[in-house]
């Protein structure tokens, strides 16, 4: 099988008045029509790898990397404009916070109309029609409703869902979550959660799980890369997390407290200078 | 024995919104009381009309058998203190970690500042090295060091924690609870915490309280949490969301 997204030696740095401050500092890794997982704390180089596939680094940070290969596409190679085009039509990334990653002041429906017609020649109607069945495939039990709301007006639940459903509606081959659950309640999460799942496994995307919380990957992936100091230390089937070798990984597995142990205190990560090499 | 916090039908209302209904809890000396629920369900409102910033509308507040009126009076307000869920919002990005530490003590009137502020910075594993710089210089976890500092340089009684590690990372977040677990000890404090993560809450806390809507759904020990001796079915559906995303849960389509 081709791999969708192939990513060799990925560097991305960026430069400040007191140095170069080195986000990712080569990573690769391939992606076929699977979940991946990418997991690590602040400051990994996760969410900056995500936003190196996607085309969102910051305008000063400069990427490099030996492959960076999206279905054929060199993204490295690829002008402003090619990368526009791929950007919300075949890459599609879904943001932390839908607080703040939706627009404001214009509703839902308008929000989501708006990307399908930059992607695809439809009209109005037809695209109105196809945001309503967006959202119903969401889970959102009234989407009439919710087309003419702003987001203020919604739950985070409900504007994660709406983001998934603008994201989706344009049928990406590819998918950036990047920490799409952490700004909601734990039992919102699942259900979000559990419509990603459905959505990805039905369409055969190909799906980038970003997130700091190492179990609740594990869960959900079907592989872990995880990343420390911009690097990957580890890569692993999900299932297998408990087998996992690197220290950092074990730690970070460890010092999580756990409903029905008592580990008093935690057992904390004595983080070595040797794994940022 | 007499409860270091005890309430009484507490009600709090913004309008027409009631945000709190008739609560009840009562906390012994020394004791960690936990109180989970999602986002609207009054949880950090309860904390906050503890703490004194959020008007009480109904019902009574007792800390250490004394009754918490209309007015309180500066002594009220130094034997209970908060620690905010964002180490990034609550510190004043313009005062150095001393300033903060200081503005606390001068409007208590406390003598010794200088020894204060050392000890205290001592005490939550900063030292002395951090006394001069700005928070915007300190990680997460190091201002959240800092807050709790700040909370306890005062000496009082209960310490409320609003989400105090929520905003951390994983290893940090063991790292800052190893810190109140050892404080507690060491200084005989009465912990009430408030957190959404029911494996952090049972670390941490004796007994629980599981809110919805702004209403107590049950109250009960950690232990029997861990258990699973649950009687509402809302608790068991957080602690079934505990447990992570499981793929058969997507059958629901």
């Amino acid at each position: 099988m081709r791999a969708l997204l192939d990513v060799e030696d990925l560097r991305v740095s960026f430069p400040t008045r007191t140095g170069v401050i080195e986000a990712v500092r080569g990573v690769s890794f391939t992606l076929g029509r699977e979940r991946l997982g990418i997991v690590g704390e602040s400051g990994s180089g996760k969410s900056q790898t995500g936003r190196a596939i996607m085309g969102l680094t910051a305008e000063h940070g400069v990427i490099a990397a030996g492959k960076l290969d999206f279905n054929g596409t060199d993204l490295l190679k690829a002008s402003k404009a090619e990368r526009r085009a791929l950007r919300g039509k075949r890459i599609a990334m879904v943001l932390q916070d839908p607080k703040y990653s939706l627009n404001p002041v214009m509703t839902i429906g308008r929000q989501i109309v708006e990307t399908l017609r930059t992607h695809e020649p439809v009209g109005r109607a037809e695209a109105k029609r196809r945001a309503l069945d967006m959202l119903a495939a969401v889970q959102i039990r009234d989407p009439e409703r919710v087309f003419g709301l702003y987001p203020h007006e919604v739950s985070g639940g409900m504007g994660q869902r709406a983001m998934i459903a603008m994201m989706l509606i344009a049928g990406p081959e590819l998918l950036i979550a990047d920490e799409p659950t952490s700004a909601l309640d734990v039992t919102v999460q699942l259900d979000v959660l559990g419509i990603l799942n459905h959505l990805v496994a039905e369409r055969g995307m190909g799906l980038i799980f970003i997130s700091h919380d190492l179990r609740l990957v594990s869960s959900f992936c079907d592989r872990v890369i995880v990343m420390y100091a911009g690097r990957i230390v580890e890569e692993l089937p999900a299932a297998r997390l408990s087998d996992a070798q690197h220290p950092y990984t074990r730690g970070l597995l460890n010092c999580m407290p756990e409903i029905g142990t008592e580990r008093h205190p935690l057992p904390v990560l004595d983080r070595k200078p040797e794994w940022k090499t | 024995m007499t409860p270091a916090l005890a309430i009484e039908g507490l009600g709090v209302a913004f309008d027409d919104f009631v945000a709190l209904e008739d609560v009840s809890l009562s906390v012994a000396p020394g004791e960690s009381f936990g109180l989970v629920g999602e986002s609207g369900s009054g949880k950090s409102t309860l904390l906050r009309a503890v703490a004194g910033v959020t008007p009480v509308s109904t019902g009574a507040i007792a800390v250490d058998g004394m009754i918490l009126g209309k007015r309180r009076d500066k002594a009220s307000y130094r034997k209970v203190q908060m620690v905010f869920q964002d180490p990034y919002g609550s510190l004043h990005p313009r005062q150095t970690v001393d300033r903060l530490l200081l503005e606390p003590l001068a409007i208590h009137g406390f003598d010794d500042t200088e020894g204060r502020i050392v000890h205290a910075l001592d005490e939550v594993g900063l030292g002395s090295s951090f006394r001069f710089r700005y928070s915007h210089q300190l990680s997460g976890g190091q201002r959240q060091r800092v807050a709790i500092a700040r909370a306890l340089i005062l000496e009082p009684s209960i310490l409320l924690l609003d989400e105090p590690t929520s905003a951390l990372d994983a290893s940090v977040q063991a790292e800052v609870l190893n810190l109140l677990e050892q404080l507690r000890a060491a200084r005989q404090l009465t912990f009430v915490m408030v957190s959404h993560d029911l494996a952090v809450v049972t670390h941490l806390c004796d007994r629980l309280m599981v809110m919805q809507n702004g209403r107590p759904v049950e109250e009960l020990a950690s232990a029997d949490l861990a258990a699973g001796k649950v009687t509402q079915d809302y608790t068991r559906g957080l602690l079934a969301a505990s447990k992570g995303f499981r793929r058969e849960r997507s059958g629901w389509s």
